[in-house]
């Protein structure tokens, strides 16, 4: 096993639109909360108004959390990055 | 997308494949089998553009963005499409030409067997360019124009824009590459519909897709310019007769009718009232096998930056981003409650759909106009414009299995 199995991290933006925030769901009071994708919105608020917009007919809690705040760090390279490190070498 | 040309007038098309499953009696290459069921992937290759349109749903500017894949990163997610079974990929933008490795791309998802697909505004289509582009091998360019000259300018923020798109679509059907033109009807420009594709059929186009305004990007700040339902039903009405008339003439013409589900409905009936009710029972069968509006199923979304969308004019909503994991690792992840009801849609419709005898081909509409205008993700497509009583009447169906046909 790798000393550091999470080594990967990545960190290019992902604002296309307006600010990113990163959507948080939990279902039922007993699920966890899992990730559902991001909204793109000029502010907190507007963000949580998109968020119950999408979820509200499903979630009983909803977290955000500014996109640029998450540190991504994962095992492997997803295809897309992993190329541009053989067209880099 | 509806086919008019199809349903109305039995015009046997490429795309047939996709839209109505196997096609089995074209002659037309067709795409078929496992790939049927994979989403037409729309991919903004960049934000940028030489133009600024009233409508852009991706919200273009002239300048280039942050973050656009690379052309190494654009390869591995084309490789990526390709092993999850996307059949076709169309490169859009922002304005995808500004980009110069849009033909190295196309090159790479034709050898991948994804059928490379264009959408652009068609002012850089060069004689030089569109020869590179055939021999990159794009399948088709999609050219936008909006109206005659003087609207279409005024819509696409430049004058002169209509003039370079009509040079940009003579340069493209002279190297050889099928080309058609992206419409999206507005009250604005409803009046120009026949008048441009007298003026580009004339000019050797033939396939024509006329779109209705979605509700995303800088298309919701245009919401007072969409049509009125009577206008609404007046455009369709006058594609469906147009496109008879012009294959009475014998200029068998296609054309098709994107974004709005109640055109299914709508065309069942003008088949009724036209053709009769056999006629009626064949067309409702091509579109129930089409399966309605096809958002976060039969189309997919990817952005410059790599955020996977519902569809390409839901930007403000992604599912995840090809740089974490792979476009079909996310596409297939039903644990996403928006998209596991999105896929199971027609049992939590409300209102007028609720109930409606189409919605088997219709599905609801626009998902995302319900949302932008009623703030309900299951209310009734504010574009719809059927009436009570159409809506209550049952469509034709087979008949009995038991008895002669």
């Amino acid at each position: 096993m790798p000393d550091d199995p999470l080594s990967v991290t990545v960190d290019e933006p992902r604002d296309a639109v307006s600010r990113e925030w990163e959507l948080f769901v939990r279902e039922h009071e007993s699920d966890p909360l899992t990730h559902a994708g991001s909204v793109s919105a000029p502010s907190a608020d507007i963000a949580r108004e998109q968020a119950r917009q999408l979820f509200d007919w499903s979630a009983e809690a909803l977290w955000l959390c500014p996109a640029e705040a998450v540190e991504r760090c994962q095992a492997e390279r997803a295809s897309a990055v992993a190329a541009t490190e053989v067209d880099e070498a | 997308m509806i086919s008019v040309s199809k349903l109305l007038c039995d015009l046997d098309a490429e795309g047939d494949g996709l839209r109505y499953d196997a096609a089995e009696d074209s002659r037309k290459e067709q795409i078929r089998d496992r790939k049927q069921r994979r989403p037409v992937v729309v991919w903004n290759v960049t934000k940028q553009c030489n133009l600024y349109c009233d409508h852009c749903y991706a919200a273009a500017d002239t300048e280039v963005a942050d973050g656009e894949l690379s052309t190494a990163e654009g390869k591995a997610m084309l490789d990526g499409l390709a092993d999850y079974g996307v059949p076709v990929v169309l490169f859009s933008g922002g304005e995808p030409l500004v980009r110069d490795d849009l033909e190295e791309l196309i090159a790479y998802a034709d050898d991948l067997g994804v059928r490379p697909v264009l959408s652009t505004n068609g002012t850089l289509i060069t004689e030089d360019r569109a020869r590179s582009l055939r021999d990159a091998g794009l399948k088709y360019a999609g050219v936008s124009v909006d109206g005659l000259p003087e609207r279409n300018d005024a819509f696409r923020g430049k004058e002169g824009a209509f003039d370079a798109a009509v040079r940009g679509i003579r340069n493209s059907l002279d190297a050889g590459l099928k080309t058609g033109l992206r419409y999206t009807i507005t009250e604005r420009n409803a009046p120009d519909l026949t008048g441009v594709v007298d003026l580009l059929s004339d000019k050797g186009l033939d396939r024509f897709c006329f779109y209705h305004l979605d509700y995303g990007g800088r298309g919701t700040e245009i919401l007072d310019t969409d049509l009125t339902p009577e206008q609404r039903r007046d455009a369709v009405e006058t594609v469906c007769d147009m496109t008879r008339d012009y294959h009475e003439r014998g200029e068998e013409i296609e054309t098709l009718l994107v974004g709005n589900y109640a055109d299914a409905a709508y065309i069942v009936e003008y088949a009724r009232e036209h053709y009769g009710e056999a006629k009626a029972r064949t067309v409702y069968e091509y579109l129930r096998t089409n399966g309605g509006d096809p958002t976060g199923e039969r189309v997919a979304d990817v952005d410059y930056q790599g955020n996977v969308h519902l569809t390409q004019f839901w930007q403000n909503y992604s599912l995840g981003n090809v740089r974490d994991r792979s476009f079909g690792a996310i596409w297939e992840d039903e644990s996403n409650p928006l998209l596991s009801a999105l896929r199971d849609r027609e049992s939590r419709l409300t209102g007028k759909c609720a109930d409606c005898a189409y919605k088997a081909v219709c599905r609801g509409g626009s998902r995302l106009r319900a949302l932008t205008v009623e703030d309900d993700l299951f209310a009734p497509d504010p574009q719809c414009y059927l009436t009570d009583e159409e809506i209550q009447t049952p469509p034709p169906t087979r008949p009995d299995t038991g008895t002669a046909d």
